[in-house]
């Protein structure tokens, strides 16, 4: 079981020590929270969401086609594969779309693949830096009034966008685990193997193993990326990441909250006139939605049809 | 081992992070720079008074420590922002302000330590236009030390206390140019015709770095709003 889990928990790891940076990052490059501390609350609000949340993306990743123990080893494997091998060409990777194509391809290999749910997975894809930019621009109007109206001196300010930052990213990290926990051990509790509480509870616990040991360098850069942003800006993107992943663990589809970031951040920019996001890195998004599931779904297939042929 | 005392504190400096200990150093740096100005202005009247003597001496030894002390906390807060207290946008206009607040004691000091070791003898024509010179400065500064306070209370009514620095340094300005031009006209050597101009520029410099420090106050607060 254990050997058969190691796709998986290598997964979780790359997730963890990719995607933490997203709710944590400005708040640690900033050094308005220690990454010890930064840590360790994600490590307990991933857990909290992958127990309380995360059994939506389980059954939407397990329904996507049948699966076997053998096969959801050979999903998660190709998975970590795409990950590595899209992160090593410094090409845009998001572990959702790694796995989903992952399935696809064993779904490809033992000919039943759930086209509706599959449609309904693709939708959020493309709804989820849309959803994003729309909940920036939402929450903006939202909490600058009473944003203006408490914070008049600066030192109040800095004590709401503190405090807005360490519940924003508390919030962020329970969405990861709830949305994104499916993506790491979903195919196992999909085929069977694993109680979906088993697989909330190592998937989140390898998510966590990634943001312990290798977090805090991705957090540094992709936190500086939105220090750039005035601070209640940068607040908003954060809370709209957040929202935003916590809707689509909610309806169950593991969606990508790098992804999330961006719209958000494009959304606040487009309210303050400020491009915040160039072309380049939209037609990087663009590329990382049709190159990721392909290539996963080719190493899966491949994967499988040589497993086939031995087995 | 923590006392009962400090282990009430803890969760007071968790919930308020290291905001609270700039605010309460930024505080103090107002009330000692208002201090050394003060002793600034009062070693000025003196001097004008009286000229130069032991007793005077002493007030710029004064000015010059309550200086000294301004510095100190000057350092102390910027060591604190590099440490990481205030979110950093917040830590950047703090850092910027103080650069440019500590210009006005540092001028007041340097004024003083002129006056102290020249003992440039002011006619006596000129005495009242002195006076009325401080006392313009002085409002300046009490004016900057005013809009300092909205950093406490509410940020937005800095800028229009910024625009009354303006105001007054311009006054200031047009009152340095009346008396410099008064020192030309006078009948005296013009080797003291310099060192008055020079005490002039010096005094009314005060002004202008008060204005510059009040400028970098109205863009902390026009930014402030979300």
């Amino acid at each position: 079981m254990t050997i058969w889990l190691s796709g998986s928990v290598f997964l979780g790891w790359a997730l963890g020590a990719n995607d933490a940076a997203n709710v944590f990052g400005t708040a640690v490059a900033t050094r308005t929270v220690r990454f010890s501390t930064a840590a360790a609350l994600i490590c307990v609000f991933v857990v909290l969401g992958a127990l309380l949340g995360g059994a939506g993306g389980m059954r939407t990743l397990g329904g996507l086609t049948d699966q076997t123990i053998q096969t959801a080893f050979i999903t998660s494997f190709a998975a970590a594969l795409t990950v590595t091998f899209m992160t090593t060409l410094s090409l845009p990777v998001s572990t959702s779309q790694a796995v989903v194509g992952a399935i696809m391809g064993i779904g490809l290999g033992v000919g039943k693949v759930d086209f509706g749910g599959l449609a309904k997975v693709i939708v959020c894809w493309v709804g989820t830096p849309i959803g994003a930019m729309l909940a920036s621009i939402a929450l903006y109007y939202l909490l600058s009034f009473p944003f203006n109206l408490i914070s008049h001196n600066m030192f109040m300010a800095n004590l709401i966008l503190r405090w807005g930052f360490i519940i924003g990213g508390a919030w962020g990290a329970y969405a990861l685990g709830a949305n994104n926990v499916a993506n790491v051990t979903g195919v196992f509790a999909g085929c069977g193997v694993m109680s979906p509480d088993a697989a909330a509870l190592v998937g989140s616990l390898s998510i966590c193993l990634g943001v312990v040991t290798y977090s805090m360098r991705v957090m540094l850069t992709v936190g500086q990326r939105l220090v750039a942003l005035e601070p209640f800006t940068a607040l908003v993107a954060v809370l709209s990441e957040a929202l935003t992943v916590h809707f689509y663990a909610v309806v169950g589809v593991p969606v990508s909250t790098s992804q999330a970031i961006v719209g958000a951040v494009l959304g606040v920019g487009l309210l303050k006139g400020v491009k915040t996001v160039n072309v380049r890195v939209l037609v990087r998004i663009l590329m990382g939605w049709l190159l990721t599931p392909a290539v996963s779904m080719l190493i899966s297939c491949l994967l499988f049809l040589i497993f086939r042929s031995f087995a | 081992m923590l006392n009962a005392g400090e282990r009430a504190v803890v969760p007071v400096r968790i919930f308020w992070g290291k905001g609270k200990e700039i605010e309460k150093r930024l505080g103090e740096y107002i009330r000692e720079m208002n201090n050394c100005m003060k002793l600034f202005y009062d070693f000025c009247f003196a001097y004008l008074e009286k000229g130069c003597d032991e007793a005077l001496r002493e007030v710029n030894v004064a000015v010059r420590d309550a200086e000294s002390r301004c510095d100190d906390i000057r350092h102390d807060i910027e060591h604190q922002l590099f440490q990481g207290a205030l979110i950093p946008s917040y830590r950047g206009d703090i850092y910027s302000l103080l650069e440019a607040v500590d210009k006005v004691p540092n001028k007041a000091e340097s004024t003083s330590d002129n006056i102290s070791l020249q003992n440039v003898c002011v006619p006596d024509e000129l005495k009242d236009d002195f006076r009325e010179l401080l006392r313009r400065t002085t409002d300046c500064t009490l004016a900057l030390s005013e809009s300092l306070n909205c950093l406490f209370t509410n940020i937005r009514d800095a800028a229009n206390l910024s625009k009354k620095v303006d105001e007054l340094e311009s006054a200031v300005d047009e009152h340095e140019r009346m008396m410099i031009k008064k020192v030309f006209d006078m009948d005296v050597e013009l080797a003291l015709k310099m060192l008055l101009k020079e005490l002039i520029i010096d005094v009314a410099s005060i002004a202008d770095r008060a204005e510059n420090a009040a400028n970098v106050l109205e863009m902390i607060a026009v930014k402030g709003k979300a």
